[in-house]
Formats: structure tokens, sequence, C-alpha cells
């Protein structure tokens, strides 16, 4: 049995813990056709189940705690080429590479995740709002000589690296896994455009194109380190209410949900021929499944 | 989290017996001189604060050695030798006086490409993300500020070198290394030549561009000054030997948005042209190779002036060098060792 093991990358409120929950009910479940199969069901599901519980019952999935990583091992076949493997990732929170990013320093442990990685699934949110827009950007014809002048003697605030652009986050962070102490080797990245009900556009790549050009940027002007591949993701269905809200938040929007009598038809994908609700479709690609494929894995450079 | 007994490094520290910290941190996790745990933290799949900074909460958190990532800040003398060993790149000594716009320019480059392509430019990575970031953070709405600044270099910092790579379709990764020096600092050495010793981005640069101040030097209160100011220093630093190295010298003239918002812009313009073909025809005559440009890296005082030069400004500044045009050096004879031999029988049997 081959084991595939991927690193869920993303800021906070990306997508990821809805991502595993969704994921893990339709291979549970089985209720439409996916390229990978749920094999044998042993291990530990806790937090899975945990999840997707809440994914099931119709409430907004929670954010993966601040202090914690959760280890997602699911077992999966699939027929066509008699893949028999195990799929492990693992979910960190998105303040953990939000702290990475401030504070330039991770846990030895984390080096050795990344070197035991096959390939990354990366994050980002058609939900969040552009955080680098510029004051230029909402200034009309010109500014005043003496505003100029005034503002430029007033104090410079401190840094607050949490104000950085996301997608300056992100590209730092897949600079930092690329360099040491992290293992040199060439990444597969597969991009997760959550949320993609928000995202008004035809394609996910189009999406990272016009949202997160710096990031789309560095993706594409490295191909000699890195393959990448961008999907468009529903995993929830819509917007939901935490179940901490009680049963009378935003109801209708719920039972709209619980009404699907197919629950895995809640999840939409698009994007490289993708099933319309077939989450592991990027899993089939970063795990170098796909005909034709190159043995990714024994690539280094 | 595991609560266990703190051990400091310092002899002096009753850490361990105490609970207190000798220098009063608190948490007491934070303290550098605790000692790491020797227990495997790979080892513990469950035990949370990953990828593995130190959660502090709590009055002692579990303490793993942690390990540096990549700084992406501002690159040090050393770093930059390190990179010049390893990787080809353009190096850009940036001068100009304090307020001429050198960290503008170099926040306003990192900003388009966070727009996008760039020219005919795409990113392709940066070693100096954060000192970017850092560079460009009073730009942004996020600051909080109505009209965009950038963060004044101090003198007490020493020279900084910020790296670009950057490609065209179908070419190849070009890196650009700029450096960034407070201006403080190069009118000190203007003034006292012996401080030019110490900057040491001449050393490395294939491109000088002093920053031309336009709006200062058009300024009727402050061009007589300026002006001389501006000469002086490119002749400190040509006498002291500090231009040597360079093959290019660039006069760059800077905040044209500013002359273009003044009522008297042409003739502003016009006096610009008039020094700026002045220096560069001095320069050259002196055996310089030099050029003068225009750029906008802030249009601030007009809007629709744009990045004006930005884009010029990348593609010159990472074109490869342009090739050596070195004169064959004449054979003074064959170049086989048989044909030397074949001219010795000539000349023998000739005898």
């Amino acid at each position: 049995m081959r084991t595939t093991r991927h690193l869920v990358v993303g800021l906070q409120e990306s997508g990821k813990t809805t991502f595993a929950a969704a994921l893990w009910y339709l291979l549970d479940s089985g209720e439409v056709p996916t390229r990978l199969r749920k094999g044998l069901h042993e291990g530990d599901y806790l937090y899975l189940e945990e999840i997707t519980k809440l994914w099931g019952d119709g409430w907004r999935v929670g954010r993966t705690s601040h202090d914690r990583q959760e280890a997602v091992r699911i077992n999966l076949v699939d027929e066509t080429s008699n893949y028999s493997g195990k799929l492990e990732f693992t979910d960190l929170s998105g303040e953990s590479f939000e702290k990475l990013f401030a504070t330039r320093q991770c846990d030895p442990a984390f080096v050795e995740l990344v070197a035991s990685t096959d390939g990354i699934l990366l994050f980002v949110s058609a939900r969040r709002k552009i955080d680098d827009h510029t004051i230029l950007d909402f200034m009309d014809g010109a500014g005043q000589l003496s505003e100029l002048e005034a503002a430029a003697t007033d104090p410079d605030p401190k840094f607050d690296p949490a104000k950085v652009p996301h997608q300056v986050q992100l590209v730092d962070l897949l600079q930092a896994l690329v360099a040491p102490p992290f293992p040199r080797k060439r990444l597969r990245i597969a991009v997760i455009v959550s949320a993609w009900d928000l995202s008004r556009r035809n394609t996910a790549d189009e999406w990272l194109q016009d949202s997160m050009p710096l990031l789309d940027q560095y993706l594409r002007g490295n191909p000699e380190t890195i393959d990448f591949r961008a999907y468009g993701v529903s995993a929830q269905g819509g917007e939901l209410p935490k179940k901490e809200d009680g049963p009378q938040a935003m109801r209708a929007e719920r039972e709209a949900l619980l009404g699907i009598a197919t629950a895995s038809t809640r999840i939409k994908v698009v994007g490289h021929g993708a099933g319309p609700h077939d989450l592991t479709s990027p899993l089939y690609w970063l795990g170098g499944l796909e005909s034709n494929d190159e043995p990714w894995r024994d690539k280094t450079h | 989290m595991n609560a266990q007994t703190p051990e400091c490094t310092l002899a002096d520290c009753t850490v361990s017996s105490s609970g207190a910290c000798r220098f009063n941190h608190n948490p007491i996790g934070t303290c550098p001189n605790l000692v790491a745990a020797k227990e495997d933290f790979a080892a513990e799949d469950d035990a949370g604060d990953v990828p593995g900074i130190e959660s502090t909460e709590g009055t002692f958190a579990r303490i793993v050695k942690s390990v540096q990532i990549w700084p992406g800040d501002v690159l040090s003398q050393v770093d930059l030798n390190a990179l010049l060993r390893s990787q080809s790149c353009s190096v850009v000594a940036l001068v100009g006086e304090q307020d001429a716009g050198k960290t503008t320019l170099l926040a306003s480059l990192y900003a388009q490409f966070c727009k996008g392509t760039f020219g005919d430019f795409i990113f392709v990575g940066s070693k100096t993300l954060l000192g970017f970031a850092k560079r460009h953070r009073l730009a942004l709405m996020s600051s909080g500020f109505a009209v965009p600044k950038t963060p004044r270099t101090s003198r007490a910092d020493q020279v900084g070198y910020f790296h670009l790579a950057v490609r065209r379709a179908g070419e190849g990764v070009r890196n650009l290394v700029m450096s960034d020096r407070s201006g403080e600092a190069y009118e000190a050495a203007r003034i006292d030549t012996s401080l030019i010793g110490e900057l040491t981005e001449f050393r490395q640069a294939d491109r000088i561009v002093f920053l031309l101040d336009a709006p200062k030097l058009t300024s009727l209160e402050t061009r007589a000054t300026y002006s001389r100011q501006f000469k002086q220093m490119i002749h400190a630093l040509r006498d002291n030997g500090a231009l040597s190295q360079a093959s290019e010298l660039e006069v760059l003239a800077t905040k044209m948005d500013i002359i273009e918002a003044s009522a008297k812009s042409g003739e502003l313009k016009a006096f610009l042209t008039q020094f700026e073909e002045a220096v560069v025809q001095d320069l050259r005559q002196k055996g310089l190779e030099t050029s003068s440009y225009r750029i906008c890296a802030m249009p601030k005082a007009k809007r629709d002036v744009g990045f004006l030069g930005l884009s010029e400004l990348v593609a010159r500044w990472t074109a490869p060098p342009a090739p050596l045009d070195l004169p064959m050096p004449r054979a003074d004879g064959p170049a086989r060792e048989i044909d030397r031999l074949v001219g010795r029988w000539e000349l023998e049997a000739g005898q």
C-alpha cells in the first residue's frame, strides 16, 4: 500500500477544515462517483467525525484551533489504476502559518513534516476581501502638497506582520518551504480556491490571476521548481450559521441546504476535468495518479 | 502541552527552584535562556503547537528549540556576498541624499508586481519579500493613513539589499539586487570623504544610480545648494574611487508627479533637462558611461502621471550585460605544436 502525504497550507479561514469535513463525508457516504474511493475503514476518525457531523447537519465547520494540528488519515482506492493507498494530510491552523511568517521560526517537527510531503494543498478563499489596496487606488486626481508634507512628518507606526497582504504571506511561505532548513525539492501544489460560489469567475486560474496576482505570478514563474493546478471548490454549499448560534440563525439558508436530498451534491468542484462534486480530483492529481503523469516524487533539483 | 520544570542556562538563575525568571520573563517560556526540552517533539502526534512556534499560554510552555526559516528581510552585506557566489545578479547601488526617493522606488517596484505582471516581466521570487512589505506598508489602506508614505531608512541601519527575481516569457530568470542606505550616510560621506570607504555597496555594483530629487532641484529656494551638493556627491565618490567598479552610471530624476502638478511645469522641466545634460556630459567627458532618466514611483501629487519610467527601469536594470568587445590577441605564431615544428624545419631547411 502506498502512502501519500500532503501538507495543507492556508491562512485563517481559508476553508481547510471544511474541505476535510466535506471530503470525509463524500468518501464515507459514497453517494456520488469520485475518482478515488474510500478504502479500508481502520484507524482513529475522531477529528474527522467531529467536523463531518457539523458539515452533514448543515452547520458551519469551525476552524482548527490555533494550538492544534490534526492529522487526517484516509485509506483510498482507485479501481481503474489498481491504486491502493493511504492519504495523510496535516490540517494546521491558519494562525500557525501567520505566526511562522511573523516569527520566522518553526519547530523541527514541521521541517520533517514538509520533508515527507508529496504535495501541497494550498487554500485561498474567494470570500476574503482584497487586503492590498493602496491609498493611491482611492486617491482621485491630486493630493494637496500641504497635505503630503504634513503626512511626511507623521511618526511611522510599528510594523505589524498581520497586516501584510495574504498573497505576500503565502508567496513568502512557499519560498521558505524550498529554502533551508527545508529540503530543496520540487513542489507540486493544488491551489484550492474555496467559497467558489462567491468567486464570480469562470475558472480558478482566472480568479487567482485577478485576486492574488503575486501568488499567481510566483506559481507560473517557476516552472522548473513548481507544478501547480488551481481548482475552485465550494465545499460547504453556501453561507451557514455556526452551531452555537442556535437553530434560528440563518434558518432559511440552512433548510435549503439540508433539503438537498444527496448531501454530497452540496459540494461543487471546477477545474481540470474534475467531476462536479469530486473533491478527490485535486488529490488524484497531487498524488501523481493521473495517466501519463510524471514520477513526480523522484524529482529533485 | 506538557508542564515541566523549567531549566535555565544561566548559573545564577533560580527559575528551576523558585519558578521566577531572573529577567522577569512572563510567561517564563518566552525567556531565551531556557534549556530546550530533550523530548522528541516529532514523536508527539497529538502535541499541538505546530508548526512549532511555542505557545506562551500558561506559566511555562514546553520548550522545543525552534529552527530559523529564511529571514525574508533585507539582505546584509554578508548575505549579498553569499547570493553573488551562487547566482548571477545585476547589482544596482542607489545613491541619494535624505528623502530623494530611494526607499519609495524600492517599495514601488514591489507594489507593481503585487498588482500583476509589470511591463513584460513576471515576478519569479524575492529573497526580501518581508523587507519589501515593511517598506510598502504605509502606502496600504490598512495603514490608516490618508496619504501614502514610505518609512525612513535610519542612519543606524547598515546598508541593506533588496532582491527581485523576474523573467520575460520564454527567457531565463534575471536577478536584480538593489542597495538601500540612509541618505544621511551619503551626506556624511560627501562632507567627510574618509567615510566613502565604508560604503561597501559600490564594490559590487554594476550600475550606480544617483537619485535626483527633481522638486528640490527646481525649487527656487533649494536649487542653488541642492544642485551643487548633487554634483559634489558624484565628484566625491569618483575622486575616491567609488565609481571605478560600475560599468554604468545613471542620473534618475524622481518625483516627477510634483513637477507635472506645478503650474510652471514646462519651466521646471526645462531647468531639469539642462541640469541633467550638464551632469551627463561632465561625467562622459571624464570617461564614465552615464545616462539620465525620469521616474515617478508614487504619483500622489498628480495621479495621472502614473508610475512613470518604472517598467523601463526594470528592463534596463535587469538587461544582461553587453558582450565584452575584447580585441583578439594577435597570434605570434602557429597555435598547434605540429605547425610550429614544421615551421622550425622550414627555417632550418632555409638556413
